[in-house]
C-alpha cells in the first residue's frame, strides 16, 4: 500500500469517524427527505450538492495543507528523503490527507444520484468529481509552491481554497453562464459536455502540475517540457474559445497566435511571484551557462523565463504570420496589432520584479514589486488622466492596441531601463 | 579505508552569504565523525547538501558511493538524515511512526515488522512502541526521530544537534547507541556544539568556521594518539628540554621536574623507536604515555591555531 496514503489514513480515518460522518449525513438527509416530501421535491438534490461543494472546499483546504502542514511540522525533510516514488506521494497526499472530506463527498454524491430525476445527472456528477479533484490538485499546488517561501510557512492555509477558486471560478462562471450550447474552434458543444471535458481536462492537469512539482521536492531531476505543454495546451483551448464558426483559416491563425501570447504572457507574472529565484538562482544559472550544463541549467531554471520565451515566440510569430483583423472585431482580436508593446511590457515587469530581488538580503521583493506594478498599470496613469495630462500618461501606460507603434517605443525604453536598473544592481550586490 | 563521503570544492551561497566556500573533505567508511564549529559555521548547510536537501552552487560529493548531485534519490535510500529541528507525526503511535518511516524507505512489507522490532530495541523503545509520538518525553522523541532515520540500516547515519534538550543521561545512552552502530559498520556524521557528548564516540573531527574546513583529523586511534605523549623519569634530570632536544623524533611541548610533554609524529614503530633513544640517552624513562587529547581541547587548539595563523598573516 502506498505509504503516504496509509499515513494519511491512520490520521484522518478513524472508526469513529468512519461511523459517525455516514450517519450523521444520513440522518440529515433523512430529515430533509422528511420535510422535501411536504414543501419541494427537489430539495435533496439541492442539499446533496451544496454539501458536496461544501466538502469539497474543505477537502481542498485538507489538501493545502498536505505540504505547508508537513513543513510546519518539521517533517517535510524526512518526506522529501524518503524512497516514496513523486507519483505516490502526489496521489497519497491527494486522496489520503483530505480522505475523511472525500468520505463526505462520497456520501453527498450519492445521495444526489439517488434522489436526482434529471438525466444529466450522471454528467453533472462526474462534472461535480471533476471540479472537486481540480481544486484540491491546485490547492496541492499552491501549498507545494508556498511551502519554499519561508513568509508563509507557519499562515493558515484557508488563502490556498482561495486561489483555487479565483484560478477555477471566474472560468467557470464563463462557461456556465446561459444556456446556449458552446462553440469551440468553430464546432457547437452541448454546455454540459463541453463543461466535463474541460474540468476533466484541467483537473487532469493539475495533478500532473501537483506531480511535477513533487518531482522536483523529491530531488527528482526534470526538464520543464511539461510547463511548455500546458502552456501550449491552454493556448490552443482559449483559442478554441475565441474562434467563430464563421472564421476563416487566416482568423483561426489570428486567434491562436493572439491567444498564445497572451496566455503566455499572462502565465510569467504568477511564476515571477511565485518562483522568481532572485539572485541566486541566476548566479546559478549563469554558472551552469558558463559550465556548458545546458540540461542542468534548464533542471534549475525558474519557469517564468521559460514563459516569457514562449511570449517572445508568439510574438515573433504574431508580427510574421498574423493578418489584420476586421475594423468591427473586438479589442482581443485588435491586440493582434500589438504583439510588440505586450511582450516588452511584460520585459519590464520582469525587470522589475527582479530588480527587487536582486536586494543585497531581499525582503517581501515580490510585494515591492507588486506595489510598483500597481502604481505603474493603475494609479499613476489614472491620476496623470484625471489631472488632464494625458500626454504625460501616455508615456507611462500608451494605449497598446490604438497606437501600438508608440507604445512599443515608450515600453521599449521602459524596459531598457529597468533591465539596466537590474544589471546595475545585480553587479553591485552580487559581483557579476 | 575507503570513504564513505568524498566532497570536493563545495560552494554554497544565501543572499548575501557564502555559507560553504571550497570545501573539500573526505570521511572513512565505519568512522564516527564529529562536525564541530560555532553557530553559522556552515555545518547545517553542509549536512543538508550531503543529504541531497540542498543544492550547492558549485562542487562535487559522493556519499556512500552515489553522486549526490546527479542521483540525490539514490542517496536518499543508502543514508539516514535527522535535521537539527526535526518532528514527528504526533498523532501517531511509535509503531505506526517506524512502519511509516521503513515503508517510506523502501523496507518491503514482509520485513518492515523485523525492522520495527530491531529498531524498537535498538533506541530501548520496545516498551513504548504503542504510545502516541505525543505523549513521549523530549529524549523518547528524540530517539524515535533518530529511529526513524536509521530504520532502513542506511551506509551513512548524518546527524544535526542530536543531543541538544536532552538530560546528561539521555545523552550518555545516546552517545552509546552511536558507539554501537559505528561499531556495526554504519559510518556517522554528527554535528553537535557539546563536544563532551561527542568525545564519547567520535574517531574523528572535523572543524568548521565561516563556511571553511579548518581541519579534519583522527581523534582516536595510532595516528591521533600518538600526537602527544606524557613522559614520566625516575629521576630529576639536568637540563631536560636541553636533553630532550637532543633526541630524534621527537619535539619538546613542555618539560616540568620530572616529566615532560613531547609531540611524536608517525605511527606506534616510530613512538617505539623514540622511546629507545630516551633509554639510549640515559635519561631513566619511569613512564611512557600517549596522551590522547579530548575533542574539546583539540578543537580549542584547532581555532586558536587558525586565529594565531591569520594574525601571522
Amino acid at each position: 500500500m502506498n505509504p503516504e496514503l496509509r499515513r494519511n489514513f491512520w490520521l484522518e480515518l478513524t472508526l469513529h469517524r468512519l461511523v459517525a460522518l455516514p450517519v450523521g449525513l444520513g440522518l440529515l438527509f433523512m430529515l430533509v427527505h422528511t420535510w422535501s416530501t411536504e414543501h419541494r421535491a427537489e430539495t435533496p438534490v439541492t442539499t446533496a450538492v451544496t454539501l458536496f461543494v461544501g466538502f469539497a472546499l474543505w477537502a481542498g483546504t485538507h489538501a493545502g495543507d498536505a505540504v505547508m502542514g508537513e513543513v510546519r511540522g518539521r517533517t517535510w525533510d524526512g518526506q522529501r528523503m524518503s524512497a516514496i516514488e513523486p507519483w505516490s506521494m502526489t496521489w497519497g497526499k491527494l486522496a489520503g490527507a483530505p480522505s475523511f472530506a472525500w468520505l463526505g463527498c462520497a456520501v453527498c454524491i450519492a445521495v444526489y444520484l439517488v434522489a436526482s430525476q434529471s438525466p444529466s445527472a450522471p454528467k453533472t456528477t462526474l462534472f461535480l468529481i471533476a471540479g472537486a479533484v481540480l481544486v484540491s490538485a491546485i490547492a496541492l499546488i499552491a501549498s507545494t509552491i508556498a511551502s519554499r517561501k519561508a513568509v508563509v510557512r507557519s499562515s493558515s492555509t484557508a488563502w490556498v481554497i482561495g486561489i483555487a477558486l479565483v484560478i477555477v471560478g471566474p472560468w467557470m462562471s464563463i462557461l456556465t453562464s446561459g444556456e446556449s450550447d458552446i462553440s469551440w474552434w468553430g464546432r457547437g458543444w452541448m454546455r454540459i459536455d463541453f463543461l466535463l471535458v474541460s474540468t476533466t481536462l484541467f483537473a487532469a492537469w493539475a495533478i500532473f502540475g501537483a506531480y511535477r512539482l513533487m518531482c522536483q521536492e523529491l530531488r527528482v531531476r526534470t526538464v520543464p517540457w511539461a510547463w511548455v505543454a500546458f502552456l501550449l495546451f491552454v493556448c490552443v483551448y482559449i483559442a478554441g474559445l475565441g474562434i467563430r464558426p464563421s472564421d476563416t483559416a487566416r482568423q483561426q491563425l489570428n486567434m491562436l497566435l493572439i491567444g498564445g501570447l497572451v496566455v503566455t504572457l499572462a502565465a510569467t507574472y504568477p511564476m515571477l511571484i511565485a518562483e522568481s529565484g532572485g539572485a541566486m538562482a541566476v548566479r546559478r544559472l549563469l554558472l551552469r551557462g558558463k559550465q556548458r550544463e545546458w540540461r542542468r541549467l534548464l533542471e534549475e531554471a525558474p519557469l517564468w523565463p521559460v514563459s516569457l520565451a514562449m511570449a517572445l515566440v508568439f510574438c515573433v510569430l504574431t508580427m510574421l504570420l498574423a493578418g489584420k483583423p476586421r475594423e468591427s472585431e473586438d479589442v482581443l482580436r485588435a491586440l493582434v496589432f500589438a504583439p510588440v508593446p505586450l511582450f516588452l511590457l511584460a520585459a519590464r515587469d520582469a525587470a522589475l520584479v527582479m530588480f527587487f530581488a536582486f536586494a543585497r538580503q531581499p525582503r517581501r521583493a515580490e510585494a515591492a514589486a507588486l506595489f510598483y506594478l500597481l502604481l505603474l498599470y493603475w494609479l499613476v496613469p489614472m491620476l496623470l488622466r484625471a489631472a488632464g495630462a494625458n500626454g504625460v500618461a501616455d508615456l507611462i501606460l500608451p494605449p497598446f492596441w490604438e497606437r501600438p507603434g508608440f507604445a512599443a517605443a515608450v515600453f521599449a525604453v521602459q524596459a531598457a531601463a529597468m533591465i539596466a536598473a537590474a544589471v546595475w544592481r545585480w553587479r553591485r550586490n552580487h559581483g557579476g | 579505508m575507503p570513504s564513505a563521503i568524498e566532497v570536493s570544492s563545495l560552494l554554497f551561497e544565501y543572499p548575501g552569504v557564502r555559507a560553504l566556500d571550497d570545501v573539500s573533505f573526505s570521511v572513512a567508511a565505519g568512522s564516527a565523525t564529529a562536525l564541530v564549529g560555532p553557530n553559522g559555521a556552515g555545518k547545517t548547510t553542509l549536512l543538508r547538501c550531503l543529504a541531497g536537501l540542498e543544492l550547492p552552487l558549485a562542487g562535487s560529493i559522493e556519499v556512500a558511493g552515489v553522486d549526490v548531485l546527479e542521483e540525490p534519490r539514490t542517496v536518499h535510500r543508502r543514508i539516514g538524515y535527522l535535521s537539527d529541528f526535526y518532528g514527528l507525526y504526533d498523532a501517531l503511535t511509535v509503531r505506526q511512526c517506524f512502519w511509516h518511516a521503513a515503508s517510506a524507505h523502501g523496507v518491503s512489507e514482509a520485513d518492515v515488522g523485523r525492522a520495527i522490532d530491531q529498531t524498537a530495541e535498538r533506541l530501548d523503545l520496545t516498551a513504548l512502541i504503542g504510545r502516541r509520538a505525543a505523549e513521549l518525553s523530549r529524549g523518547q522523541r528524540q530517539r524515535v526521530a533518530i529511529g526513524q532515520a536509521l530504520i532502513h540500516n542506511p551506509q551513512v547515519l548524518m546527524l544535526d544537534e542530536p543531543a541538544s534538550g536532552l538530560d546528561p543521561e539521555a545523552r550518555h545512552a545516546l552517545a552509546m547507541l552511536f558507539k554501537r552502530l559505528s561499531g556495526e559498520g554504519m559510518t556517522l556524521l554528527v554535528s553537535s556544539h557539546i563536544l563532551a557528548e561527542l568525545d564519547e564516540y567520535s574517531t574523528d573531527m572535523l572543524v568548521m568556521r565561516n563556511g571553511r574546513i579548518l581541519e579534519a583529523k583522527p581523534v582516536t586511534g595510532a595516528a591521533a594518539d600518538a600526537r602527544r605523549v606524557r613522559v614520566e623519569f625516575a629521576r630529576e634530570v639536568p637540563d631536560l628540554a636541553g636533553a630532550l632536544a637532543a633526541v630524534a623524533g621527537l619535539r619538546l611541548v613542555e618539560a616540568r621536574g620530572r616529566e615532560a610533554l613531547v609531540e611524536i609524529a608517525g605511527s606506534d614503530e616510530i613512538q617505539s623507536e623514540v622511546l629507545r633513544s630516551l633509554v639510549m640517552a640515559g635519561l631513566a624513562v619511569s613512564a611512557f604515555a600517549p596522551e590522547r587529547e579530548n575533542l574539546h581541547e583539540s578543537y580549542l587548539r584547532t581555532v586558536a591555531d587558525d586565529a594565531q595563523s591569520k594574525a601571522a598573516a
